[in-house]
C-alpha cells in the first residue's frame, strides 16, 4: 500500500473495487465509516452484493473477468471530459514524454509480438530521447506521440456502449461511478483504490492494478493524503513476506533475483541497476550495488569479500526468463521433478488452483515436511479423497510450530508498518517458533556439509549463522537487527561520518557497495537503532494532523507513512491540500516538514537540486505508459478470462491474453488435468472464489475452532433467483459445483445480491464459492473449491484465475 | 450508575465479532450447526448464544438493501419479565442499579418466562433449567470496562455509556445521517430500554422480533396482582382510578 488504512479517514471518495473490505478486512471499515461520516463517498463495484454494498452510495455490479473495460471506459470518461489534474499530469506523469515512433497497437496486440514464443519484444515500447539523453517532452500535451496522445487513442474504444456490452453493468451505473470518482481530479480533493484478489486473480491482474493506477495519476492521487493505490492484505503480515522475498523473482527489499546470464557480480550491477541522464530523476535504483552487496554481507558475513564477489557465486540464479512460481513448482512436481518438499505455514493441497492436480502432485514426493500449527489436507494428504495410501511413498513429517501470540517478532502490516509483538504465552507442547525450527536445521545441515561436503557446499557452510542471544539461544532481536544493517568494521564513510564495527547503520542512506556494512533488507534499515526497536514504539499521538501516527512503531522505508509524498506538493513544495499536508518545504531551513519526505532533496523547482517525485522509476516520473516493465503491454488492454462465457472479445480478435503461459492437456477431461472450457454448454456458468468474515484462506487456523464453524458450518454456493429457478434449487439445497477439473459438495444460498448479466443480448449467470473449506475437517464441510480453479496465471505474476472460470451446478439428491 | 447500549445500524457491516466475543467472554459452548441456506447461524438465540446478527434482504436491483441487526437482551427499564418472575420469586430476575437485569438460578421454577418478554430473548437448554440470557456484561461494566462485544466493534456500531449519553448520542447519529437515510430513527422503544437502536431504514427492513404492546405494564397487571398479594391493593386502586 502506498498509503495505510488510517489514511482511507482522508477520502473523499473510496473505490472499493476487487475487494469486499467490510467482509475480508473488517477492520479496514472504521476508516471507511470515518470518511463516510466526514461526507466521503463509498463506491463498491462487485459481481455481487456484498456486505461492503451494503454501505456503499453507489453499487455497480460487473461480470467477473472485465475490469480493465470499465476502468478503461473511465479513463476514456476523464479523458473526453477533461477531468484530468493538468499541473500533476503534466509535471510528475510521463504524459507529456514522446514514445518510440515505432510503437504501434493494432487488434489487441502490441508491436513486437513473437505468436511462437507468445512473448513480446518490447523495444518499441521505449521513450524518445535528445542527444543528451533525456526524455523529449512536449508539455502541451499535443505531439501524437506523446504518452498523452497515445493513452488517447488507445482508450477511445472503451466508450460506454462497448462497455457496456462486455461487462454487463448497467449505462446509468457505469456513469455515475465515473463521475463521482473523476470529480477528485482537482486540487484539494482526493480518492483512492482499495483492491485485494478480485483485482489480482485474473490472467490480467497485474493489468487491472495498472489501469487503476493510471486513474489515479491522471486525477493527482497518488502521493496525497487520502488518495494512493492500496492492496488490502489479507494476511498478517503478507507484506513482510514479500518485503524479504518470499517470492520467486525477487531477493529481500525487491531486489532482483540473480540469473545464469549475470555470473558475476559486475553482470549483476550492470543487468539491474537502471540509468538515467535526467539530473532531475533521483532513480533510487542507482543505489542497486550498495543494497546487493550489504545483502551478501548480511548472508555470507566476513566470508564475503571483495576478491570473492561478496559471495555472490554463491547465489541460485535462475535460468534467464525462467519461470519459478507456484504454479509451476506443481506443475514440475506432478512430472516427479522434485523428491522432497517443505509445506511451511501452508496448505497447497487446498489452496492452489487444480487442487487434484497438486494433491497428485504430492504423491511423487520421497518426502515432505508439514510445518502448521495444526493438521492439514497438505499433510495429510495421503489418506484424503481418491487417495490409496497403501500405494503412496511420500514420507511426511509434522513439525507443530508456534503461533503469532507464541513467540516474539515483527509483522509488517497491510500499510507498511512494522510492529513488534511479543509472546504472551508458551507455544503448546513441542511447538517451536518458525525461526527456531529454521535455526536448528539450518545448522544441522550446515554440519552435515562441514562434514560429509557435497557438490557445492559453500552456499551454506559459507552461511554468517550469527543469531544468537548471549545465553546461546536463537533470537529473533539479532535478527531484527541484521534486516536493519550494521557496520563490518571501523572507519570513515564519504561524508565524513564515523563508524565502529558492529554498530548499527543509521539508515540506508549509509549502506556502502565496498563490504564495509551489512544489511538484511535495505528497505527496513533504519528499523533498529544501536539503542532502541524503532518497530517497539507505542506513542499514540498524532502530531501530523492527518493520522500519520509517526511515533507509532516504524514504516518501511525510514518511516516514510505515505510514499510518493513528493507528488502532494506543487513544484515549488507547496501542499495541494492545505486542509491535508503530508509534506511541506520549509525555504529558510531547506527542509521538508510532517511526514518523512520521498527524499529529502528540495523542490522540483529549485535549480539545483529540484528532483521529481517518483523516485522508484528511473525518469522519475509516473508511469501512463508502463514502458516495458509489464509483459503484456504498456497499456492495459482486455482479453477474456482463460475460460469465460463469450465466443469473441470485443474489443479485438484477441480472446485471451496472448503472454499467459498455457499449461493445456489434450483429451477429454477428468480430475485435475488442464482443461479448460469456453463457451461449453456442459460449463455454462462463471464462478469465482472468495472469502467470508469467518474464516481465514483455506480455513486451517479457523475449521478446527468450532466457534467459527458454527458461524459458518459448511461451504456454499451463492446464485441469483434467476438461475435458481432455472435449475430446480432453492436455499439449502445441496449443490454440486463441477468445472472440468474437479467438483465440489456446497449448500445453496438464493439470493437477489446475486443477478444474472446481459452480455452482449445474452444472458450470463455467475455463481460464487469460497474457498475456505477441505475434506479434513469438518466431516460435512466440503472440500476445497480450488478443486474447481484453473492452472493458469497472470502473465506477469502467475497468480491463478481464480475469480473467473466455468462451471455448472446441479441439485444434489 | 445506569449505562446503556447503543446499537446503530448505519455502522453494522454484519461482520458478527460481536457475536464472537460474546462467546468468547461468556465462555458459551458452540452450537453444532448447518448451511440453511444463509450466511446467518445459529439459527437463533439460545441458552449458548446471547446475541446473533440477523440478515435481512429486501428489494431489488439498484433498490436491494441489505441490512444487519444485533439482537441480544434489551435490559429493559421497568422489565416485563421481572414483572412475571417477582410473581414467583422476587429475587430470581434482578433489575441492577447498572441497568443490566440479571437472570439467577432460581428462575429455573418459571414457567414460560419468555412469553413476558418483548423481544423473545429468555432462553433454557432444558424445561427446569435456568433461563440465560445477556448479563449486559455486568461483570466487566461494574469493573470499568465496555461489554465484550462493544470493545471488539470495529466499526463504532455498538457504544455503551451512561444511559443519559447513549440517548443523546443516539438523537445526534440520526441527525448526522438523516440526509443519506430519511428515514433514520431512534427505535421507538429507547425509553423503556437500556439497549437501543438508531435505525437507518423503517423497522419493517430489519429482521427484528419485536411486540412493542408487552411494555405496557396494564398487561401485566392482572397477572402480576394475582401472584403477589401485596400488589392487588394498589391493583385495585389503579383499576378504581381507570374506572373513574
Amino acid at each position: 500500500m502506498t498509503n495505510h488504512w488510517i489514511d482511507f479517514q482522508n477520502s473523499d471518495v473510496i473505490l472499493a473495487m476487487g475487494s469486499n473490505p467490510a467482509e475480508n478486512h473488517p477492520i479496514s471499515f472504521k476508516w471507511i465509516t470515518k470518511a463516510i461520516e466526514k461526507g466521503g463517498i463509498l463506491i463498491n463495484v462487485d459481481p455481487r452484493f456484498t456486505r461492503t454494498s451494503s454501505k456503499a452510495h453507489i453499487y455497480a455490479r460487473l461480470r467477473s473477468g472485465t475490469d480493465i473495460p470499465f476502468l478503461g471506459g473511465m479513463i476514456k470518461y476523464i479523458l473526453d471530459n477533461d477531468l484530468i489534474y493538468k499541473d500533476y499530469v503534466v509535471n510528475y506523469t510521463n504524459a507529456s514524454l514522446l514514445i518510440n515512433k515505432d510503437f504501434k497497437f493494432n487488434d489487441g496486440l502490441f508491436s513486437g509480438y513473437n505468436p511462437e514464443t507468445r512473448k513480446y519484444d518490447k523495444a518499441t515500447w521505449a521513450y524518445q530521447y535528445d542527444e543528451a539523453g533525456i526524455p523529449i517532452k512536449d508539455p502541451t500535451l499535443q505531439n501524437p506521440n506523446c504518452v498523452y496522445q497515445l493513452l488517447k487513442k488507445h482508450y477511445s474504444r472503451y466508450d460506454l456502449d462497448l462497455v457496456t456490452r462486455v461487462t454487463g453493468t448497467p449505462k446509468e451505473d457505469l456513469l455515475k461511478v465515473y463521475k463521482a470518482y473523476a470529480s477528485t481530479g482537482v486540487p484539494g480533493k482526493s480518492a483512492t483504490i482499495l483492491y485485494a484478489m478480485g483485482f489480482t486473480q485474473h490472467t490480467v491482474g497485474t493489468q487491472n492494478i495498472r489501469a487503476m493506477s493510471m486513474i489515479q495519476l491522471l486525477l493527482g492521487n497518488i502521493g496525497i493524503a487520502g488518495g494512493g493505490v492500496n492492496a488490502l492484505r489479507g494476511e498478517a503480515n503478507v507484506q513482510g513476506s514479500t518485503d524479504f522475498g518470499l517470492l520467486f523473482h525477487i531477493l529481500p527489499g525487491y531486489l532482483k533475483q540473480p540469473v545464469a546470464s549475470a555470473p558475476t557480480l559486475a553482470d549483476y550491477n550492470k543487468k539491474f541497476t537502471p540509468a538515467t541522464k535526467d539530473p532531475k530523476s533521483l532513480n533510487w535504483w542507482s543505489n542497486t550495488p550498495k543494497y546487493i552487496v550489504s545483502l551478501l554481507k548480511a548472508f555470507y558475513g566476513d566470508n564475503a569479500t571483495k576478491e570473492n564477489d561478496f559471495g555472490y557465486s554463491w547465489m541460485p540464479k535462475l535460468d534467464d526468463g525462467q519461470n519459478a512460481s507456484w504454479l509451476m513448482i506443481f506443475d514440475e512436481m506432478s512430472k516427479g521433478k522434485f523428491s522432497g518438499f517443505f509445506a511451511w505455514g501452508q496448505n497447497p493441497a487446498c489452496s492452489g488452483a487444480n487442487s487434484n492436480k497438486t494433491r497428485r502432485a504430492l504423491t511423487t514426493l520421497d518426502w515432505m515436511v508439514n510445518v502448521n500449527l495444526f493438521d492439514n489436507e497438505t499433510g495429510s494428504f495421503w489418506k484424503g479423497p481418491g487417495m490409496d495410501p497403501a500405494k503412496i511413498k511420500t514420507e511426511v513429517f509434522m513439525l507443530p510450530c508456534a503461533s503469532s501470540v507464541e513467540k516474539e517478532g515483527s509483522l509488517a502490516n497491510s500499510g507498511r508498518w512494522v510492529q513488534w509483538r511479543y509472546k504472551a504465552v508458551n507455544p503448546p507442547g513441542e511447538a517451536l517458533p518458525d525461526g527456531d525450527i529454521i535455526s536448528e536445521l539450518c545448522l544441522k545441515v550446515k554440519k552435515l556439509y562441514e562434514t560429509e561436503g557435497g557438490k557445492f557446499p559453500e552456499p551454506i557452510t559459507k552461511l554468517w549463522w550469527n543469531y544468537f542471544d548471549e545465553k546461546g539461544h536463537f533470537s529473533v532481536r539479532e535478527i531484527a537487527k541484521e534486516i536493519n544493517g550494521k557496520w563490518m568494521l571501523d572507519g570513515k564513510a564519504a561524508d565524513g561520518t564515523e563508524f565502529k564495527k558492529g554498530k548499527q547503520v543509521l539508515n540506508f542512506t549509509k549502506l556502502m557497495d565496498d563490504g564495509s556494512t551489512c544489511c538484511g533488507s535495505w528497505v527496513y534499515s533504519g528499523s533498529v537503532s544501536d539503542t532502541e526497536f524503532l518497530t517497539m514504539r507505542r506513542d499514540n499521538v498524532d502530531k501530523s494532523g492527518i493520522g500519520l501516527f509517526s511515533n507509532w512503531s516504524w514504516s518501511w522505508p525510514i518511516n516514510r507513512r505515505i510514499i510518493y509524498n513528493r507528488a502532494s506538493v506543487d513544484p515549488n513544495g507547496v501542499p495541494t491540500n492545505p486542509n491535508r499536508v503530508v509534506i511541506k518545504w520549509d525555504a529558510e531551513n531547506k527542509k521538508w516538514l510532517n511526514d518523512v519526505a520521498d527524499n529529502a532533496a528540495p523542490p522540483l523547482t529549485d535549480e539545483k537540486g529540484g528532483k521529481l517525485p517518483f523516485i522508484m522509476n528511473a525518469e522519475g516520473y509516473g508511469r501512463l505508459f508502463g514502458g516495458g516493465s509489464l509483459n503484456d503491454g504498456p497499456f492495459p488492454e482486455h482479453y477474456e478470462p482463460l475460460e469465460c462465457p463469450v465466443e469473441k472479445n470485443l474489443f479485438s480478435s484477441q480472446r485471451i491474453n496472448p503472454t499467459i503461459k498455457m499449461f493445456s492437456e489434450v483429451g477429454e477431461s477428468s480430475e485435475g488435468k488442464d482443461v479448460y472450457m469456453t463457451c461449453n454448454p456442459k460449463y455454462p456458468f462463471i464462478c469465482a472464489t472468495y472469502r467470508v468474515s469467518e474464516h481465514w484462506q483455506t480455513g486451517v487456523m479457523t475449521r478446527w475452532n468450532k466457534q467459527l464453524i458454527e458461524l459458518q458450518p459448511q461451504n456454499i454456493c451463492e446464485l441469483s433467483p434467476e438461475l435458481a429457478a432455472l435449475k430446480g434449487i432453492k436455499s439449502g439445497d445441496k449443490v454440486v459445483i463441477k468445472s472440468p477439473r474437479g467438483q465440489i459438495d456446497t449448500i445453496a444460498i438464493v439470493t437477489s445480491r446475486l443477478k444474472p448479466f446481459i452480455i452482449d443480448g445474452k444472458t450470463v449467470h455467475q455463481v460464487g464459492t469460497t474457498w475456505h473449506f477441505g475434506w479434513l475437517t469438518p466431516s460435512d464441510g466440503g472440500d476445497s473449491s480450488n478443486l474447481l480453479t484453473p492452472t493458469v496465471g497472470d502473465a506477469n505474476t502467475m497468480i491463478p484465475e481464480s475469480k473467473a472460470f466455468m462451471v455448472n451446478i446441479e441439485r444434489k439428491g | 450508575m445506569s449505562f446503556a447500549k447503543l446499537i446503530d445500524t448505519s455502522r453494522c457491516i454484519g461482520c458478527r465479532g460481536c457475536q464472537a466475543a460474546c462467546k468468547n467472554w461468556n465462555r458459551l459452548p458452540y452450537e453444532k450447526t448447518k448451511n440453511r441456506g444463509t450466511l446467518q447461524n445459529p439459527p437463533d438465540m439460545s441458552a449458548s448464544t446471547y446475541t446473533i446478527i440477523r440478515y435481512k434482504e429486501s428489494g431489488e436491483g439498484n433498490n436491494l438493501l441489505w441490512t444487519f441487526l444485533k439482537d441480544q437482551c434489551r435490559h429493559c427499564v421497568d422489565a416485563p419479565c421481572k414483572i412475571m418472575a417477582d410473581g414467583y420469586d422476587a429475587t430470581a430476575v434482578e433489575k441492577t442499579e447498572s441497568g443490566a437485569v440479571l437472570y439467577t438460578d432460581k428462575t429455573a421454577k418459571i414457567e414460560d418466562l419468555e412469553f413476558s418478554c418483548p423481544y423473545n430473548v429468555p432462553r433454557r437448554a432444558k424445561a427446569g433449567d435456568p433461563y440465560v440470557k445477556c448479563t449486559l456484561c455486568f461483570d466487566r461494566i461494574t469493573n470499568n470496562l465496555k461489554p465484550a462485544c462493544v470493545t471488539t466493534c470495529p466499526t463504532g456500531a455498538l457504544e455503551f455509556g451512561t444511559r443519559e449519553d447513549m440517548l443523546k448520542l443516539a438523537n445526534d447519529r440520526v441527525a448526522e445521517i438523516k440526509s443519506r437515510y430519511p428515514d433514520a430513527h431512534v427505535m421507538q422503544d429507547a425509553k423503556d430500554v437500556s439497549v437501543f437502536y438508531v435505525l437507518h431504514y423503517k423497522d419493517a427492513l430489519f429482521s427484528m422480533e419485536a411486540d412493542l404492546s408487552k411494555h405496557d405494564k396494564s398487561r401485566y397487571a392482572s397477572r402480576r396482582d394475582l401472584l403477589n398479594p401485596k400488589r392487588i391493593a394498589s391493583g385495585l386502586s389503579g383499576l378504581s382510578k381507570l374506572l373513574g
